[in-house]
């Protein structure tokens, strides 16, 4: 899978998480990408196996279920192999939102 | 008011963007404007909206230059159909000839089979422009474009073909 400078900054982060779940906004946040980015990076590496998600009920009523995601043990020991050799890590070019 | 304004603009670009969606990719959109409720500033509500627009448009680009042998397949289809159409003196050999590519291309590839549909009907008017060779449709111009309806007919021939073979593939053993 080719990894674009985008892409390194979102498994990064999902790395950086660990096993821990993350929201799409967050995600958003942390890496700089608008959501247009973000998600067909997303989806991307949904197809490719390495990301697994889940719906979560919100805890305020009327709000919508959140997506989250995390990397899956292929798509985190790949990404492992693939970050060494991909574009340098983008979070240090773009601006990082305050959480 | 302003404020009204923008929850339109952003309720409205919301419904665009999974309107345009590929079926496939729903529920991406639909995660997408969950994670909007989480936005307080309207500026940056509207951001992650349009955000949603641009996915939308990346998508739905993917997914209609995806399939890139049935492309490439449907185009040589197309121009060999509108080489025979100009090569002619009767217009069966080109109604025949789409049929049967209409019919081939869809049941190779029924994604977004109205892509092979364009492709093959519009091959012979986009020759005729190019070339400027109107002889065979002087009479009336806008005839050359009759070429869509074998496609079209094809193309449904092709997907209840299908259909039938699956449906036959997958009869269970001993009915």
């Amino acid at each position: 899978m080719r990894l674009s400078p985008q892409t390194v900054a979102v498994v990064q982060a999902l790395k950086g998480n660990g096993r821990t779940w993350s929201y799409g906004y967050d995600l958003s946040k942390v890496t700089g990408l608008k959501s247009g980015t973000l998600y067909p990076i997303l989806a991307r590496l949904y197809d490719e196996g390495w990301l697994e998600t889940k719906w979560e009920q919100s805890a305020e009523p009327g709000r919508p279920p959140r997506h989250l995601y995390r990397l899956t043990a292929v798509g985190s020991l790949a990404a492992s192999r693939s970050l060494k050799t991909a574009a340098p890590n983008i979070r240090s070019q773009r601006p990082v939102y305050e959480t | 008011m302003q404020e009204f304004l923008d929850h339109a603009l952003v309720r409205f670009l919301n419904w665009l963007m999974l309107t345009l969606l590929p079926s496939d990719r729903c529920d991406w959109g639909i995660a997408l404007v969950a994670e909007q409720q989480q936005i307080t500033d309207a500026h940056k509500r509207l951001t992650w909206a349009v955000g949603g627009m641009c996915m939308s448009i990346h998508e739905w680009m993917h997914t209609l230059f995806s399939d890139r042998p049935t492309w490439i397949a449907a185009l040589a289809f197309g121009m060999a159909s509108a080489f025979v159409d100009l090569s002619r003196s009767t217009r069966w050999p080109y109604i025949g000839l789409l049929f049967v590519f209409g019919m081939i291309l869809t049941f190779w590839q029924p994604k977004w089979a109205w892509r092979w549909i364009a492709l093959l009907g519009l091959s012979l008017p986009v020759i005729v422009l190019i070339t400027n060779n109107w002889v065979p449709y002087s009479v009336d111009r806008f005839d050359v474009f009759y070429g869509l309806v074998p496609c079209t007919v094809g193309a449904l021939s092709g997907l209840a073909f299908r259909r039938a073979s699956r449906r036959f593939l997958h009869k269970p053993a001993g009915r």
